[in-house]
């Protein structure tokens, strides 16, 4: 393939078809057998339906001859329409991994009716646009073929089932366990965790326990595929099969009433009393450009990514909190959002690189590129709450190469007091002159303003070096 | 293109999760494990029996 293609480093496993990116357009090329079915999917009603809603992503055979002349060992590329930001479900929160789940379903049941079935079923296939779920693997989808069972059931039970069943059932965060292993939970691994008292749970004792048991009886003989197909394993099975997982997920919930930071917007005295000017400050800001993404670093509940939302073209709202993100999430899913994303993210424990060779899942910073960022309330807990140090915090800031945002909490702040309350203070480095000098050596201070609490100034920075003073 | 005679799957659906589905493939997919189960016992090779331990004595008297 070209030099002048640039190949998606994750899309090796299915030899039938790869994606790669070009000018900023994504395309995934097809072998033979991957067009002729490509052909032959596309034109079922189910797809030209799920298309056109937005189930999955908007796909054209492309007939654009310099993309042809540089994938000319490939029988045929397709285009897809761009995703603003791609997003790995260890980022995602209980309901946005659950929407993905339901998706994926709900495709496959419509598939299924049509003698199309997904080959595999992993939530790395979606992707969110705002707070929608949108299908992006259009590889996936090949002919059923009469006989066979979903090769993609047990990864839908590692990837999906069991992870939602572990935030829903024992109140255990499933992004680190998707983080730790890019395969997710297996059967026996999960049947494990599972008390009596579980095993009486909707769906536990068939897809969890038994399955945990087949698996670890894992010297079963071969042959299994063809005997399926000669004892009359039929379509009807998988829908069927489909139909109770719908069942089992749609009534698995997570709504634990509060978290560490679910109150804070509204039980801080400084947050309350700066809100107002402080809103004027970002609007001004996302007022003076065209934005096509912007970060929001600890988003709390969202209330600036919602102004930056009026005029940016993608927001990506992450915080660490796990609960808030949901909320969030669930808000933006309740009407419609097409624009912001939220993410379960800790700045401090950012996403890493992950998979084959470290390129198959790339770190987020790698995949997105921000021209705006905020950073509000945010720096006292990286340097008091997670050790990081006030230099390198801006350092890092400034490698974004773009514009931030930033409201530096000082010391006489009741929450700066609180955080240094139990410990000892050995944050020497956190002082308004040391945060004066970092922002200076890298950064142009374009815009400055103290808030009504006179503990939090608000700061415009661009970094030095790439834009004119 | 005939695509019956194509193979799709790049993933191994694991023959423990293949067996599964047939139980949580309703009450029809419970007769194919039925049959499959049967099939399976008639196919099995008959152990060494007691009649082959008395008929050849593996110590020589």
């Amino acid at each position: 393939m070209n030099r002048a293609l640039s190949v998606d480093k994750g899309s090796f496993r299915d030899r039938s078809t790869r994606v790669f990116r070009h000018d900023g357009r994504i395309f995934r090329a097809l072998s033979t057998e991957g067009l002729s079915i490509w052909t032959h999917v596309s034109s079922m009603s189910f797809m030209q339906s799920a298309m056109s809603t937005g189930d999955v992503v908007t796909t054209s055979v492309s007939s654009n001859p310099a993309i042809l002349k540089l994938t000319v060992e490939w029988a045929g590329v397709l285009e897809h329409e761009t995703i603003p930001v791609i997003t790995w479900p260890y980022e995602w929160s209980f309901s946005m991994l659950r929407a993905a789940a339901l998706l994926t379903l709900r495709l496959l049941e419509q598939a299924l009716h049509e003698d199309v079935i997904l080959k595999d079923a992993t939530p790395f296939n979606i992707q969110f646009v705002g707070a929608r779920p949108v299908f992006i693997d259009t590889g996936s989808f090949v002919p059923l073929r009469p006989g066979q069972t979903w090769h993609g059931y047990r990864q839908f039970c590692q990837m999906f089932l069991y992870p939602l069943m572990l935030q829903s059932w024992k109140n255990l965060n499933f992004q680190p366990w998707l983080r730790g292993r890019l395969e997710g939970i297996s059967p026996i691994d999960f049947s494990r965790l599972l008390s009596p008292r579980d095993l009486l749970r909707k769906g536990a004792l068939s897809h969890v326990w038994l399955h945990g048991l087949l698996q670890a009886r894992g010297t079963l003989k071969g042959g299994i595929a063809d005997s399926m197909k000669d004892n009359g394993f039929n379509r009807d099975m998988i829908l069927s099969n489909v139909a109770g997982l719908k069942n089992i997920i749609t009534g698995l919930t997570w709504q634990p009433s509060h978290s560490v930071w679910s109150d804070y917007d509204r039980t801080s005295e400084p947050v309350q009393r700066d809100a107002g000017a402080k809103e004027q400050f970002i609007r001004d800001v996302c007022q003076s450009s065209s934005w096509k993404q912007v970060w929001d670093l600890g988003c709390n509940q969202g209330r600036y990514s919602r102004i930056a939302a009026q005029y940016a073209d993608t927001v990506v709202a992450f915080d660490s909190d796990h609960l808030i993100a949901d909320h969030f999430f669930r808000e933006l899913q309740r009407e419609g959002n097409r624009t912001i994303t939220p993410l379960v993210s800790d700045v401090a424990d950012p996403t890493p690189s992950l998979g084959w060779r470290l390129h198959e899942r790339t770190s987020f910073e790698q995949r997105s590129q921000p021209d705006l960022v905020f950073c509000l309330a945010l720096i006292h807990h990286l340097v008091i709450g997670n050790n990081l140090q006030l230099p390198d915090v801006i350092d890092w800031l400034a490698s974004l190469q773009t514009t931030i945002v930033l409201e530096f909490v000082d010391r006489e702040d009741t929450q700066v007091k609180q955080l240094l309350a139990n410990r000892d203070d050995v944050f020497s480095d956190y002082t308004t002159d040391v945060f004066r000098a970092s922002v200076n050596a890298s950064f142009t201070i374009i815009k400055e303003q103290s808030l009504p609490s006179g503990t939090r100034p608000l700061f415009l920075l661009r970094p030095n070096g790439k834009f004119p003073a | 293109m005939d695509f019956s005679i194509l193979t799709f799957a790049y993933l191994d659906p694991g023959t423990g999760s293949m067996l599964l589905q047939a139980i949580v493939g309703g009450s029809s997919g419970l007769f194919v494990l039925v049959r499959h189960l049967w099939k399976t016992l008639q196919n099995r090779p008959l152990k060494d029996s007691v009649h082959q331990r008395v008929s050849l004595p593996d110590v020589p008297q």
